[in-house]
């Protein structure tokens, strides 16, 4: 049996105490995870300021419904699927004004995208913008933050075999994106 | 053509999931198949493509713009307050949860006595504070709140016929125990567990009770004020 003592506060301890009104706890879940959130929110919509305002409006909608957040599950679980859902809405509200899905590079290719590695990361870029924006969430919450399967599943409310579905068609059609781009 | 087990064999492997069987089916496949193994070595580098993208910094004022647009109005204010239905529904689930304890001590006989309490705490010295009655599904039990010198503990006698893992919480703590379970033939488990440094008085322990990451039962213990 495994068992543990958090010796810094976790999550739960600081979600504890921000629903007692202690501000100071949501500031330390906002360092804890404003750079995954952020990043999450660029990759899903390729645009820094639409990624700033995703994270912004990720943090102060978690705060306003705290209330409705359930302990027995992970808080950044929780977190990141406001995050993709507001991704996905800037996403939805961005189409009117054309099909910018692969074209709004938020560091447009030049002279600082000249090296090999900055090649690498636009050309990986401009495929992800090419899949549909549900491959797009597993693709970025497995490789770009890291989670595991379980928390993917739990993020987005799916069965973890469904996530790793989604995540074999991501990589197939990445790759031949990749190929027809002759990246690979 | 590679086909669809192939493709399969290879995300399983990206994955990390390949049984001892699945792994040497992968190993004859790549040896007899140039195609798979092309395909494999792009997957794989795509992979690493991908995982080597990374996390870039957000920019510097984010925090400070999150924080100075919080509302005025504390987060406890967001609480949902229970209505009438609410009520009727919390005190139907207290009548079964009644019910459910008479039932179980009948069936399970009397509790167990202080020397049975295993963990870290000297049974003889354990004062319990509080005890509530756990679930009526598949995890039933009870929960107490025992005191001793040293400081709080929660012990948990369970019957459940899965693994199940609680969820402790309270201010400024919380931990997870793993894998409780029913020990066969014993008509349950008896698991003590210390909370150091932990003497709070007039505060709730919120303890949520899980099977496959689902949330099958929950209780509350209360540690009372006064000495």
């Amino acid at each position: 049996m495994g068992q543990y003592f958090a010796k810094e506060e976790d999550d739960a301890a600081l979600v504890l105490r921000c629903r007692e009104g202690e501000r100071d706890a949501f500031e330390q879940l906002v360092i804890r995870y404003q750079k995954p959130v952020f990043n999450v929110a660029l990759r899903m919509l390729r645009d820094r300021q639409d990624a700033l305002d995703v994270a912004q409006t990720t943090f102060l909608k978690a705060f306003e419904h705290l209330g409705d957040y359930d302990p027995a599950f992970r808080f950044y679980s929780w977190l990141y699927r406001i995050a993709i859902n507001e991704s996905l809405n800037a996403l939805a509200q961005r189409k009117p004004r054309g099909e910018l899905d692969g074209n709004t590079a938020d560091e447009s290719p030049g002279p600082d995208r000249a090296t090999e590695g900055d090649q690498a990361l636009a050309a990986i870029e401009d495929a992800l913008m090419k899949i549909s924006p549900e491959l797009r969430t597993v693709t970025v919450l497995r490789h770009i933050t890291q989670l595991s399967y379980a928390d993917i599943a739990e993020a987005l409310g799916l069965p973890e075999k469904t996530v790793k579905s989604r995540l074999h068609s991501a990589r197939e059609l990445l790759r031949e994106h990749l190929r027809q781009s002759g990246a690979i | 053509m590679t086909d669809n087990s192939h493709l399969a064999l290879i995300h399983a492997e990206l994955d990390g999931d390949l049984s001892g069987e699945k792994r040497a089916a992968l190993a004859r496949l790549l040896l007899a198949d140039s195609r798979a193994r092309a395909l494999r070595d792009e997957l794989r580098g795509l992979a690493s493509r991908l995982d080597a993208v990374g996390q870039v910094e957000p920019p510097p004022q984010l925090k400070d713009s999150i924080l100075s647009r919080l509302p005025s109005v504390p987060v406890a204010r967001t609480y949902r307050k229970p209505s009438l239905a609410h009520w009727r529904l919390a005190a139907m689930v207290a009548g079964l949860l009644v019910a459910g304890t008479i039932v179980y001590q009948t069936v399970q006989g009397p509790a167990p006595g202080s020397r049975e309490i295993a963990g870290t705490m000297a049974a003889d010295s354990l004062t319990a504070l509080d005890s509530v009655a756990v679930g009526s599904g598949p995890v039933t039990g009870r929960a107490t709140l025992y005191r001793d010198k040293s400081g709080l503990a929660v012990g948990l006698d369970v019957s459940a016929a899965e693994p199940v893992d609680v969820f402790i919480s309270t201010r400024g703590y919380s931990f997870r125990i793993n894998g409780l379970r029913s020990s066969s033939g014993a008509g349950g488990t008896h698991q003590t567990v210390a909370l150091p440094g932990l003497r709070m008085q007039g505060e709730d322990i919120e303890l949520s009770f899980l099977i496959g990451e689902r949330t099958v039962s929950r209780a509350t213990l209360h540690a009372p004020s006064g000495p």
